[in-house]
C-alpha cells in the first residue's frame, strides 16, 4: 500500500520545519510538513521570540545576521504583522570578568560585521532608564530585534502552504522507512507518506525520530519557563539581556515578558515550578524596578534542546540518504529560524550552502 | 509555617462546611480564603466599618449566613483560618502557593478540598461593555455589602430565582426596578416543579417571598424575554429587549426599548475550575451545571488522589447543596486521614447525601428551565467586543475559525482573546459555545484554554520578596 | 450629584473625601473605590486602548479588571477591590495609563 507522495516530508511544523518548508516550496519542491499536535504549539510557540545576533557562538554570527535580513523580508510579504521589530538589545555585564568577556565578544562581532558596543554604566542607564541592579556595562546591540513567535510561525505557514506546501497537524509519526537506497517514507497516525527525502525538524522529539531510524542524536532536553504581565504602559524600548539572570522583553502589546534560564529535566515535565517563579520576579524586581507596580498573569513552560558545544546540528545524516537533521538550536532557534530554512532548503537541493555549516554537522560528536 | 493536614481553598457555604465537620472529626485544618471575612459570595459579610442596624433588612441570605459564619467561628481555636489568602498556583508535591499579606507562601497539603465557588456567565451582546452593565452577581456585591444602588431605573435581565432575589435586595433597599426579564417561557411543567418542591421549604419560601415582593413593588416580569442591546454614549441608557422562543432565540419584531441607568445582567454562572484543571483533574461539560465541571466520585472526590471539589466550582447548585458538599468532602478527607472508620463516615456523611438526593429534584428542574439556550450566544454580532481584555470582536474570532482555530487555545494564539488580564474567564464560556456552534461541534469536543499558573494576576513585588539578586 | 447609597440597614463609618479626577467625591470608611463612584453617579472608569471605548464595573468581584484605574498614581489597581482612603486620588485610566500618573 503506497501514501501520498512527496520531494520532501518534514517531521516537525515549528519555526525550523515551517521556514524549511517555504523555502523547498519557492523552489519548486513537493513538500509535506507532518506536525504531532498543531503549527507552533511546542518551542516555538513557547518562546519569547527574542532575535539576537549578538552573544552567540562565533560560528554562529553569519546566520544569525542573515536570518535578521530574512525576517525584515517575511514581515514585508507578510498579510499579518507578526511584530518584528528591530528594538535592540542591552546585555548587562555583572562583574568585571563578565564584562571582559563581553568586550571580546563585542570585538569579535564587530569584525563580523555586526553593530555593537560595550558602554559603561551610565551610558547603559542613559539608553534605559528603567533598568537597575549592579550591573557595571553593557552590550548594546542595536540591530538585535524580536518578533511574535506564534503570528511568525502562523505567517510562515500561511505563506508555506501558498506555495503549495501542506501542512498535517495531529499527525504523528511512528515510523521512518528506510531500505538499502535510503529513506522511503514515513509512517504516521493518518496515513503514510512516500518521499526519498526526509527532514528531522522535531525539536525536543528530534532524539526520538533520530531513534527511529537508530540515529543518535546527542541533543539533552532542557526546560524553559516564560512568564508575562498584565499590559503596561510603553516604558521600555530594547530588549534586556542579562545571561545569569533572565531576560526582559516589552511586548507591542505592552505585555513584559520575563524569561527564566533552561534546566534540564526529566521526561517531558512541562509544569511551572514555584522556584521559578519566585526567582524570576525577585530577578525582575531588581532590575526592572517598574515591574513591582506590575501583576504576573501567565506563566509557562517550552522546551529547549541543547548540544554538548551549544552550537545546533544542521546537515545530512551519515549512512541513511535522504535524511536530515535541523534540531537542537540551544534556545536561539527562533531567532535564526528564517536562515536555517533557507540553508537546509539549499542543501537538499542543490547539495551545498551559500553560509558554511560544516560546523553544524551531526557526526562532529563523534 | 505550620504544616496541616488538610488544606480548604474557600470559605463559603462548602469550604466552611467542609472545614467543620474536618474539625468534628479531629482533623488538623487550615483554610485560605481571599476574602478579610469567611462567607464567600452569597454570604460575604459587611465591612466591620458598617454597623448592621437593621439585619432583617439584609435579607434571608445574610441571616442564614450568620449562622454558619458563627458555627464556623465558633471553631476557629481549633483550625487555623487564613483571610486575605489568594491562592495563585498549585505545586508538585502537594503545594498550594497563595499571597497573604503582600508575601508570597506556600502550604503543604496531605488531602485538599477546592471550593472556589463560581462567577457570573459573560454572555456577550451588543453594548455590553458599556459602564452601567454589570453583572447580577456584581449588582448583588454592590448592593448588599457596599449598600450602594447601582442606578436609578435598574434593569435585571437574566433568568433563574437569583434575579428574584436581587429585584427584592433593591426593593427592600428604596431602589428603583423597572423590569425583569426573564428568558425562561411559563414554567410549563408545574407538576414536576412542584414534585420537585417537596420537601425543600427554605427554597419554596424563598421562591414566595421574593414573588410576593415583586408584586407588591408592581415590578413588570417579563417571561421568555432577553436582552438584546444596551445603548448610550458614556454609560447606558436604553436596553432593547425582545420575545424569544423555546431555544431562547430572538422573535422577530418584537424589540422594545426600555429608559434605564443600571443594568443587570445574570444568565447563570459559570464554575471556577481554574484550580482543579491545574490540578490534572479530569473535567466533563455539563451545561445544565454551569460547563467544564470536574468529574467526582460519590464523596466529592475529583479524578485525582486526596484533591476533592466541593460547592459550585463542581457544579452551580446553589448554597444548600454546597453546603451538603462541603459536608461529605470534608467526612471523606477526615476518613482519608484515618480519623473517621470507613462505618463512622458513612453514617455521618449519610444525612448530606439524603438532602442532596431530595434537593437534586427540585435542582434538576430548575436548571431544566435556566440552563443557557442556544440563542443567547446568538446575540452578538461581529461587531461585539467578545474579549473585552483585549478588545477582540465576534467578527474576528469568526475569522480565525474560518482560517483553521478550531480550540480556544488557537483562537487565543491568532487573535489574541484570553490573554488579557482575566485570564479567559470573561472570554471562554462564549467562546467555548460560540466555537462549537461555528464548527457544527458539541461544546464538549472544544478544547478550553490551556490551564496556567498564576491562576488569578499576582503582584510582583509580593512574588518578588525581599534578597538579593540570585 | 447623586448619592446612591442605601440608608436603611446599615450606619455607615467615618466619612471623608477623595479626589476624582480632580474633583472631591464623598466615601466612607469600608467603601470600595468603585462603590463610592458609583453612588457618586459615575459609572465610567476608565477608557480601552484599542477602541478607546468607556469601560465601568463589570463583575463587580475583582475579577473581570474592568474596573482598572490610576489609583495614587498606580495604573491597573481595580476600583471595586480598592477601599477608599482620606485624600486618595483617583483617575480615569486613559489605555494601559502611564507608570506613575494618568496619561
Amino acid at each position: 500500500m503506497s501514501g501520498e507522495a512527496y520531494d520532501v516530508v518534514i517531521v516537525g511544523a515549528g519555526i525550523a520545519g515551517i521556514s524549511t518548508a517555504y523555502f523547498l516550496a519557492k523552489a519548486g519542491q513537493r513538500v509535506c510538513v507532518v506536525e504531532k499536535s498543531v503549527i507552533g504549539h511546542e518551542s516555538t510557540g513557547r518562546c519569547a521570540g527574542n532575535i539576537c545576533q549578538s552573544h552567540r557562538h562565533p560560528a554562529d554570527l553569519p546566520i544569525a545576521m542573515r536570518a535578521v535580513q530574512l525576517w525584515k523580508q517575511l514581515l514585508q510579504e507578510s498579510e499579518l504583522d507578526f511584530e518584528y521589530r528591530e528594538q535592540g538589545n542591552v546585555r548587562l555585564a555583572w562583574n568585571e570578568e563578565h564584562a571582559a568577556k563581553l568586550k571580546a565578544m563585542v570585538e569579535r562581532e564587530r569584525a563580523g560585521g555586526l553593530e555593537c558596543y560595550f558602554i559603561d554604566r551610565a551610558e547603559t542607564r542613559k539608553l534605559l532608564p528603567i533598568v537597575d541592579g549592579p550591573f557595571l556595562g553593557s552590550v548594546y546591540s542595536p540591530t538585535d530585534g524580536s518578533a511574535q513567535p506564534q503570528l511568525a510561525v502562523l505567517s510562515l505557514a500561511r505563506a508555506a502552504t501558498r506555495f503549495g506546501v501542506v501542512i498535517h497537524e495531529h499527525c504523528e509519526v511512528t515510523k521512518v522507512r528506510v531500505t538499502g537506497h535510503g529513506v522511503a517514507g514515513v509512517d504516521t497516525t493518518r496515513g503514510r507518506f512516500d518521499t526519498g527525502t526526509v527532514l528531522n525538524a522535531a525539536g525536543a522529539w528530534s532524539p526520538q525520530i533520530g531513534q527511529m531510524v537508530g540515529v543518535q542524536i546527542p541533543a539533552e532536553v532542557r526546560r524553559s519557563h516564560l512568564m508575562l504581565t498584565e499590559r503596561l504602559p510603553r516604558f521600555m524600548g530594547p530588549v534586556v539581556s542579562t545571561d545569569m539572570y533572565g531576560y526582559f522583553r516589552q511586548a507591542l502589546s505592552g505585555n513584559v515578558l520575563i524569561g527564566y534560564a533552561a534546566r534540564p529535566v526529566e521526561g517531558f515535565e512541562r509544569r511551572v515550578t514555584r522556584e521559578a517563579v519566585a526567582i524570576a520576579m525577585r530577578r525582575a524586581s531588581i532590575i526592572v524596578p517598574q515591574l513591582q507596580h506590575a501583576s504576573l498573569i501567565r506563566a509557562f513552560t517550552g522546551f529547549t534542546v541543547w548540544t554538548p558545544d551549544l552550537l545546533p546540528i544542521m546537515g545530512p545524516v551519515p549512512h541513511v540518504k535522504g535524511l536530515y537533521v535541523a534540531a537542537a538550536f540551544c534556545g536561539l532557534g527562533f531567532a535564526i529560524g528564517p536562515a536555517v530554512g533557507e540553508l537546509m532548503a539549499e542543501l537538499i537541493v542543490t547539495d551545498r550552502t551559500t553560509i558554511p555549516i560544516e560546523a553544524y554537522r551531526l557526526d562532529r560528536f563523534n | 509555617m505550620t504544616d496541616p493536614m488538610l488544606v480548604i481553598i474557600g470559605a463559603g457555604p462548602a469550604g466552611m462546611a467542609a472545614a467543620i465537620e474536618a474539625v468534628r472529626a479531629g482533623v488538623r485544618v487550615t483554610v485560605l480564603d481571599e476574602n478579610l471575612r469567611p462567607g464567600g459570595q452569597i454570604y460575604r459579610q459587611l465591612d466591620p466599618s458598617f454597623t448592621v442596624t437593621a439585619p432583617g433588612a439584609l435579607g434571608r441570605d445574610f441571616q442564614r449566613g450568620q449562622a454558619l459564619v458563627a458555627e464556623y467561628a465558633s471553631l476557629a481555636s481549633r483550625m487555623e483560618h487564613l483571610g486575605d489568602s489568594l491562592v495563585w498556583g498549585l505545586f508538585p508535591e502537594r503545594e498550594v502557593a497563595f499571597l497573604r499579606g503582600g508575601e508570597s507562601q506556600v502550604i503543604r497539603y496531605d488531602q485538599l478540598i477546592i471550593a472556589l465557588g463560581a462567577y457570573d456567565r459573560p454572555i456577550p451582546f451588543p453594548g455590553w461593555t458599556l459602564p452601567g452593565v454589570l453583572t447580577a452577581g456584581g449588582a448583588q456585591r454592590l448592593v448588599k455589602t457596599q449598600r450602594v444602588l447601582p442606578g436609578e431605573r435598574i434593569l435585571l435581565v437574566g433568568t433563574g430565582p437569583l434575579q428574584l432575589a436581587l429585584a427584592n435586595q433593591i426593593i427592600h433597599a428604596g431602589g428603583k426596578v423597572v423590569g425583569i426579564v426573564e428568558a425562561a417561557g411559563v414554567l410549563g411543567n408545574w407538576f414536576q416543579l412542584a414534585c420537585g418542591a417537596v420537601g425543600q421549604w427554605t427554597l419554596v419560601s424563598d421562591a414566595l417571598h421574593y414573588a410576593w415582593g415583586i408584586t407588591k413593588a408592581r415590578v413588570p416580569l417579563l417571561r421568555s424575554h432577553v436582552i438584546v442591546e444596551a445603548r448610550g454614549n458614556s454609560k447606558v441608557e436604553e436596553a432593547v429587549i425582545a420575545r424569544v422562543d423555546e431555544e431562547w432565540r430572538v422573535v422577530p419584531g418584537t424589540a422594545r426599548t426600555i429608559a434605564v441607568d443600571a443594568l443587570c445582567v445574570g444568565y447563570g454562572f459559570v464554575p471556577s475550575v481554574e484550580l482543579t484543571r491545574l490540578a490534572g483533574c479530569e473535567h466533563q461539560y455539563r451545561s445544565e451545571l454551569g460547563g467544564w465541571i470536574p468529574v467526582r466520585d460519590e464523596h466529592m472526590g475529583t479524578t485525582v488522589s486526596g484533591v476533592y471539589a466541593a460547592g459550585d466550582c463542581a457544579g452551580v447548585a446553589g448554597s444548600q447543596v454546597a453546603l451538603e458538599e462541603g459536608r461529605i468532602a470534608g467526612i471523606a478527607a477526615a476518613c482519608a486521614l484515618g480519623r473517621l472508620s470507613g462505618e463512622e463516615a458513612a453514617r455521618r456523611a449519610a444525612p448530606s447525601h439524603h438532602r442532596l438526593r431530595s434537593l437534586a429534584r427540585l435542582r434538576r428542574v430548575l436548571d431544566a428551565i435556566s440552563v443557557p439556550r442556544r440563542g443567547l450566544y446568538e446575540l452578538a454580532t461581529d461587531d461585539t467586543v467578545v474579549c473585552r481584555c483585549e478588545e477582540i470582536t465576534l467578527g474576528e474570532i469568526r475569522a480565525a475559525i474560518a482560517g483553521g482555530a478550531n480550540d480556544l487555545n488557537a483562537i487565543k494564539r491568532m487573535t489574541r482573546s484570553g490573554m488579557g488580564t482575566c485570564q479567559g474567564r470573561y472570554c471562554g464560556p462564549a467562546l467555548q459555545e460560540i466555537v462549537a456552534r461555528e464548527r457544527n461541534a458539541l461544546p464538549q469536543e472544544v478544547v478550553p484554554l490551556n490551564p496556567r499558573p498564576p491562576i488569578r494576576p499576582v503582584s510582583i513585588a509580593a512574588l518578588a520578596g525581599q534578597g538579593e539578586l540570585e | 450629584m447623586a448619592d446612591r447609597r442605601i440608608s436603611n440597614g446599615v450606619a455607615r463609618g467615618t466619612a471623608f473625601e477623595i479626589l476624582v479626577d480632580g474633583r472631591s467625591i464623598p466615601a466612607h470608611e469600608g467603601e470600595t473605590i468603585g462603590a463610592a463612584l458609583i453612588a457618586a453617579g459615575i459609572h465610567g472608569l476608565r477608557h480601552t486602548a484599542k477602541r478607546h471605548e468607556p469601560r465601568g464595573m463589570f463583575c463587580g468581584i475583582g475579577l473581570c479588571y474592568e474596573c482598572a484605574m490610576v489609583i495614587n498614581g498606580v495604573p491597573n489597581i481595580r476600583a471595586c477591590q480598592t477601599l477608599a482612603t482620606p485624600g486618595c486620588t483617583v483617575e480615569t485610566q486613559k489605555g494601559l495609563g502611564r507608570l506613575g500618573g494618568a496619561e
